[in-house]
């Protein structure tokens, strides 16, 4: 059955673990550099970059059409990226 | 009696006689990306739609939090940090699977397909099963979604969210069983369909997780 995964796959799961596993580590042991707007913003913007991995390799978008690819470059951008603002300012 | 002369196009001439035909145009090469079908794109406006009014719930929860960090400091300290990672892990090998499963129905190894669907919908019931003990802990330690702001967007977003997971485990059984039947019970591209709203599904549990469990700790 895994014999479909190819080793690019296997890679971006096991970075997304990983990272769920530091966040959440790190959280439990306190945020890096203390509670705050900096590092809850790092947070969230981590919580966007997995999302933008799961995007590209997993719902395969890097082979999508430029206009849906651009789409969703564009939600994780404005939506990531504002909502990181938001926590910051 | 007259014999009848075979017409021109009646003969079978040698091979080496046939009338030159020049040979068909080679095919033209595979676009560099894939096109959707009227299908897949009216399913992507719909995840991206989705996708749009998440952000927005998101936007919202966070330019409250500014007013209120006290609050929603100690309330998201009330909640199951570990349950919320092992979810996240769950969600993100689920989604592996699905990956899986489209590859293998692609490539018509049905039964892998359908192996990796099962195993996707176990991490579902999985995610469901602790989501719904989670919310028996927070209600029975008197946390609703009355309590304060924090606790009202915890309860919509994630409730809301497992909507979503039902609906994407309905999806995927509908999904699964037709991959079981012996003769094409189900399309690739509803298989797709599914495992793109499933991803979906992971991608807002992956922000939700560090947003409400995460990002106001104290």
């Amino acid at each position: 059955m895994m014999r479909h995964l190819t080793t690019r796959l296997w890679g971006v799961w096991l970075m997304l673990m990983l990272a769920t596993l530091f966040s959440a580590w790190t959280a439990a042991d306190g945020l890096p550099g203390g509670a705050g707007m900096p590092a809850a913003a790092l947070a969230v913007a981590v919580g966007f970059a997995k999302v933008w991995l799961i995007g590209m390799h997993f719902m395969a978008l890097r082979d999508a059409p430029p206009w849906l690819r651009s789409l969703f470059n564009a939600w994780s951008l404005v939506v990531g990226g504002g909502v990181t603002l938001l926590i910051l300012l | 009696m007259s014999r009848q002369t075979p017409r021109p196009e009646e003969l079978e001439l040698p091979e080496f006689l046939m009338p030159y035909e020049a040979s068909p145009p080679a095919p033209a090469p595979p676009p560099a990306t894939a096109e959707l079908d009227l299908h897949q794109s009216g399913l992507w406006i719909f995840i991206l739609g989705d996708m749009t009014l998440f952000g927005a719930f998101f936007a919202g929860f966070a330019l409250q939090a500014r007013g209120q960090a006290d609050v929603f400091a100690r309330s998201a300290e009330t909640l199951l940090l570990g349950v919320g990672a092992f979810n996240t892990l769950i969600l993100l090998t689920s989604s592996l699977f699905v990956v899986v499963a489209t590859r293998a129905v692609a490539a018509d190894d049905r039964p892998a397909a359908a192996r990796a669907l099962l195993a996707t919908l176990l991490c579902a019931l999985l995610f469901a099963g602790l989501k719904l003990t989670e919310y028996g802990v927070e209600l029975s330690a008197g946390y609703t979604p009355n309590t304060n702001l924090f606790f009202t967007y915890y309860f919509v977003l994630t409730g809301i969210h497992l909507m979503h997971v039902v609906v994407g485990m309905a999806l995927l059984l509908v999904a699964w069983r037709g991959l079981r039947r012996e003769a094409g019970g189900v399309s690739v591209s509803f298989v797709e369909g599914a495992g793109i709203y499933w991803h979906m599904v992971d991608l807002l549990w992956v922000v939700l997780f560090p947003l409400l469990y995460i990002a106001w700790l104290p």
